[in-house]
């Protein structure tokens, strides 16, 4: 077998070499106006923007942090510089149905207009209306219609009266009515009087009563009707007047709108309503509103300071969206994507306890601000505001915006409202997500693939060539221009580049997540402020590292010192049977920091199984019962091929409370359990990670770098020996990016870095014995690790087959 | 606002109430007036024997004003409802005095409504009454009762008509006679603050309006009044009233006989007119 190289201090960090810019600092960078690193998005992007079809809407897929809405901004906005400006949309009242206020489009800018001519209209109205009806023609004509009633009455009345005079009887009035009565010398008779009269003449005289009476009640009968007629025709003059008042007034708006069939249609109606209703407002708010209580008139016309008196506020225009100041179609990032900040509300106003509205109170959604341009949400915040999600997905899927109150939609309750009439919708919508979150509604919402079929995945790493360092030192340049930091020197460029690929722990990649590099950005030219610097420098890029490390680290400090106060056991030199040094990585937001566990094994004779006592008290996950048992399939392959294996074993990661997770163990668990059960001790000075295959083979795990950080500074703490390292899986030698005191170390000679491919190199880094290979015998040579095991094994295996017999004898 | 002459003393003022709006308007005029010369208001209200006595007929109904039901007329229902009358008429007169802050007295009496009416007139300075009981009567024409009383009214008398207050500017018809010349003095008392006083001279020469414009000037002497003159050649009726309505006068002022107007013509004059019309005697 081939000895094991340790690696060397240049194969442990990947320098980005500052001399190979060509510039001193970001200053003679010019800005990059490209987006680095997002290929793929980009294309998603353009695809998504170009494509005109149904449903094609953008989703962009990408953990926090990767410029999503950056990119998803920036395309926008400039696709919407060239497109055409959308119209402009108005809410107007419906005279024949007022709770389904008519829609009118105009083109951008003429909305306004619209809305001032109306409002115009209005307040010439009242104006308009007194000339008309305190003009002589209206009073006289008016005078002479009510004169003409009275007229008639008392026409009739004195007819009757004469008449009534001619047989002497008078008309009289009584409380409650009007009586008959027969006269001698002006006075009524008495009843003696008509007693002491003829029969013949006494009877005569009753018939005439009789008669007057009959003729009364036909004059009384009639009146109401005559006073109707005398209604109508006031009403008529009324309505011709008003109409001669206003006529011109709307004419001249028809005249001005009538390439808008919809306007000229609604002046109409407007012209018909003021007539009808002319009288109501000339005569002041107390008869104004028919179907309102008076109180709630008075109320309301107090109250509407926009829209003036309540009878004037139905000829008023609510302008929904105007376009009138924009350049290109709109671009709306919804921050709150509520159901009503969506699609729209109608308000209502509370009065006299109960709730009152009009179309004045139809106000805008995102979708109405964003019809004809661009929409940008957050997945997560559409996603966890009520109903919100089904607002949005039914515009989408009808091509339509309804305004329609959550009660409403629901049917929950019923005040008086609104139906507005819908408005035709022509937006696309970028919905910005986690993968997650992405997944999840592709797979449980059978609308969301119909409705966004675009993903664009935005990565969080890039190659980290040539060509691409240069780009992100300009996108650097950029970034810290429009923070308005200090420019960097070609040194703090290249560490920025060094950290973006320790972000992803990776030396051929460097990470694209711009969060977190401007954060790096931003800190780092404060500490180059503070340190006088004109510039930002590597030094100032590396303090700012330490202290964003050091505001957060304060949990790695207590575990580091529990370590060596010998709260929690780690021997970091010596030899040991059964036990190893295993490393996992503690991840706390965004820092991660390795620290060393001690782990255990024990043998004994059983029937061949392999207790993860993590796994037993449910402290160990999935992936790590899965590492045991694979390393128990290794052992049972390899040494006990030809007989059973009559060994138990346990396994345990020591002072280990809150669970183990993941497989990067399973390599130094196998360790500690061959040395068990060969009852070879283990060097304490080296530390192992690495998953472990069926055959052997050591695989890669994640967090190298902060494992092999977290053991040498333990060691460190205690004093370096020289001979103290780490076993890594070779396969992980590309993803070094240690800190420059390790790096240190290891040039020096005080710390080790193994990469080890297989079980058997690091059995003998860790005994310091060969492990052995099978000769033509099939057997390990003697003096080998190997051969130990395979010994103590077959030991075991004829012990217990003694057992056994000795079993079945005494039971014979 | 009102000037103080001393040569018009108004001590009393009875106002003729029934239940019309006419003698509501008659009411508001009368305490007016009665506020206006600090003069003491007696409010009238006759229940008509007229009535009554018609009630005990066995033959006796009614037709209701708006249903225009026959109803039996009955003694006893119609002293109830008289009752009621009398009683929201006299909190209607307590309401109104009281609120204008005018001393007051309510009586009520029965009997013919004219004769009685007549009777408490004798001791008042001004009657003022509506221009008839009803409404249906035509407009501006008087009613029986009042013409009744109008011709007998031993002072001054004041018609109104459903919906009229005493208005401004007042007009007063000046024909030279002693009467006319306490028009005069009637119409000043009217005016208020800035009111204009429009006389109108029956004159059918230029020599006697000459006269009369002069007598009138006598008459104003130092007095800061506003005048308006208009003479009127021919004395009928229909031209006066036009003279009248031309000049948009809210209240007018008549000598209660006239040399060159005949009583018949006087009261034509009322039965057109509108406005309120004062009759001096």
């Amino acid at each position: 077998m081939t000895p094991i190289q340790e690696l060397e201090a240049g194969q442990l960090y990947q320098h980005t070499d500052p001399a190979r810019f060509g510039f001193e600092t970001t200053e003679e960078l010019e800005d990059l106006d490209q987006v680095v690193g997002q290929p793929r998005a980009v294309e998603a992007m353009k695809f998504g923007m170009g494509i005109k079809a149904r449903g094609y809407n953008i989703f962009a897929v990408g953990p926090p942090g990767t410029g999503k809405r950056t990119v998803v901004t920036q395309y926008f906005e400039q696709q919407a510089k060239e497109a055409p400006v959308p119209p402009d949309w108005c809410y107007v009242n419906n005279f024949e149905e007022s709770h389904r206020p008519k829609v009118i489009q105009l083109p951008a800018g003429k909305g306004i207009a619209f809305r001032q001519d109306m409002d115009e209209l209005v307040d010439s109205l009242g104006t308009a209306l007194s000339a008309a009806f305190e003009s002589e023609e209206y009073q006289a004509r008016r005078q002479s219609i009510a004169s003409e009633l009275q007229e008639r009455q008392s026409e009739y009345f004195q007819d009757l009266q004469e008449k009534a005079q001619e047989k002497g009887v008078a008309l009289l009035r009584t409380p409650a009515g009007l009586a008959f009565a027969p006269i001698r010398e002006g006075e009524v008779m008495s009843s003696d009087e008509v007693q002491e009269l003829p029969e013949e003449e006494r009877k005569q005289m009753e018939s005439q009563v009789e008669e007057l009476q009959t003729e009364l009640q036909k004059i009384v009968r009639q009146v109401p009707s005559w006073q109707r007629e005398t209604q109508d025709r006031l009403r008529e003059l009324n309505r011709e007047m008003a109409n001669f008042a206003v006529g011109g007034l709307i004419d001249e708006i028809q005249e001005r709108y009538s390439d808008f069939p919809k306007i000229v249609e609604h002046l109409d109606g407007v012209q018909k309503d003021i007539v009808e209703n002319a009288r109501d407002f000339l005569a002041g708010p107390q008869q104004e509103e028919g179907n309102l209580p008076a109180a709630l008139r008075g109320a309301m016309s107090g109250q509407s300071g926009e829209g003036g008196s309540l009878v004037l506020r139905r000829y008023r225009v609510n302008l929904l969206v105007d376009h009138s100041q924009a350049e290109g179609a709109p671009v709306v990032h919804e921050d709150n994507p509520t159901y009503q900040n969506l699609v729209g509300r109608v308000e209502h106003i509370a009065q006299m306890g109960a709730l009152v509205t009009d179309f004045n109170l139809i106000k805008p959604g995102a979708l109405h601000r964003a019809n004809g341009g661009f929409l940008i949400i957050d997945a997560r915040k559409i996603l966890t505001q009520p109903y919100a999600w089904e607002g949005l997905k039914r515009a989408l899927r009808s091509r339509e915006i309804r305004i329609e109150s959550v009660g409403q939609m629901l049917s929950l309750i019923s005040t008086i409202s609104l139906e507005p009439e819908t408005i035709p919708m022509n937006t696309k919508v970028a919905l910005l997500g986690e993968p997650m979150l992405y997944y999840l509604l592709y797979q449980l919402d059978p609308d969301f693939p119909e409705l966004f079929k675009v993903q664009a995945d935005f990565a969080t790493s890039m190659d980290r060539n040539d060509e691409n360092q240069e780009l992100y030192a300009r996108m650097i340049a950029s970034l810290a221009r429009r923070e308005e930091l200090m420019p960097l020197d070609r040194t703090g460029v290249a560490r920025v580049i060094e950290h973006g690929a320790r972000i992803v722990s990776d030396t051929q990649k460097v990470s694209v997540q711009m969060r977190d590099i401007a954060d790096l950005l931003r800190e780092a030219s404060y500490w180059a402020s503070q340190n006088g610097h004109d510039v930002i420098t590597a030094a100032d890029v590396q303090e700012a590292i330490d202290a964003q490390i050091y505001r957060s680290d304060q949990l790695r400090e207590r575990v580091e010192e529990a370590i060596e106060r010998d709260i929690v056991l780690i021997d970091a030199r010596g030899d040991k049977i059964g036990q190893i040094n295993g490393l996992s990585v503690i991840q706390l937001g965004n820092f991660a920091f390795g620290r060393p566990n001690r782990i255990t094994a024990r043998a004994w004779m059983g029937k061949g199984n392999v207790v993860d006592i993590e796994r037993e008290v449910e402290l160990g996950g999935p992936i790590h019962s899965k590492g045991v048992y694979i390393l128990s399939a290794f052992l049972g392959e390899r040494y006990a091929e030809e007989i059973p294996l009559s060994l138990s074993a346990s396994l345990v990661f020591e002072q280990s409370y809150s669970g183990v997770e993941g497989d990067s163990a399973s390599s130094a668990e196998l360790y500690a359990l061959l040395s068990a059960i060969a009852e070879v001790p283990l060097k304490q000075s080296l530390a192992v990670t690495g998953s472990v295959n069926q055959h052997g083979g050591v695989q890669a795990i994640g967090g190298v770098n902060q494992k092999i950080e977290g053991f040498f500074d333990v060691c460190r703490a205690e004093g370096l020996t020289g001979d103290q390292g780490v076993l890594i899986p070779a396969s992980n030698v590309q993803h070094l990016m240690l800190r420059q005191d390790v790096v240190d170390a290891v040039k020096e000679g005080q710390f080790h870095i193994y990469p080890v491919e297989n079980v058997d190199q690091g059995l003998e880094l860790l005994t310091g014995m060969p492990a052995g290979e099978r000769d033509e015998e099939d057997k390990f040579p003697e003096g080998t690790v190997n051969r130990r095991i395979e010994d103590r094994l077959v030991a075991i295996a004829e012990k217990r087959q003694a057992f056994a017999k000795d079993e079945k004898e005494e039971l014979g | 606002m009102s000037r103080d002459r001393a040569e018009l003393i108004i001590r009393r003022i009875l106002v003729a109430l029934d239940a019309s709006p006419h003698s509501l308007a008659a009411l508001e005029a009368a305490v007016e007036l009665a506020s206006r010369f600090g003069a003491e208001l007696y409010g009238l209200y006759v229940e008509d024997i007229n009535l009554l006595r018609l009630a005990e007929l066995p033959f006796a109904q009614e037709v209701g004003q708006f249903s225009a039901n026959r109803r039996r007329l009955d003694v006893q229902e119609l002293e109830r409802q008289i009752r009621a009358q009398t009683v929201r008429i006299r909190r209607i007169f307590r309401g109104t005095s009281q609120r204008a802050e005018v001393s007051w007295t309510f009586s009520v009496s029965r009997g013919r409504v004219d004769r009685e009416v007549l009777a408490a007139a004798t001791e008042a300075d001004v009657l003022v009454l509506g221009r008839a009981g009803w409404s249906w009567i035509r407009p501006g024409r008087a009613g029986s009762t009042t013409r009744a009383v109008l011709a007998q009214a031993p002072g001054w008398a004041l018609i109104l008509q459903e919906g009229t207050c005493l208005g401004q500017p007042v007009g007063v018809v000046y024909d030279g006679s002693p009467l006319a010349q306490k028009a005069l003095e009637a119409a000043a008392a009217l005016l208020e603050d800035d009111g204009q006083m429009t006389v109108l001279f029956l004159a059918d020469d230029p020599q006697s309006f000459e006269s009369l414009k002069a007598q009138v000037h006598a008459w104003l002497g130092e007095q800061d009044i506003q005048m308006r003159y208009r003479t009127l050649t021919s004395f009928n009726v229909p031209s006066l009233v036009d003279a009248l309505e031309t000049e948009g006068c809210g209240t007018i002022v008549l000598p209660a006989r006239s040399a060159v107007l005949s009583d018949q013509a006087l009261r034509a004059l009322l039965d057109e007119v509108r406005v309120p019309v004062l009759l001096v005697r």
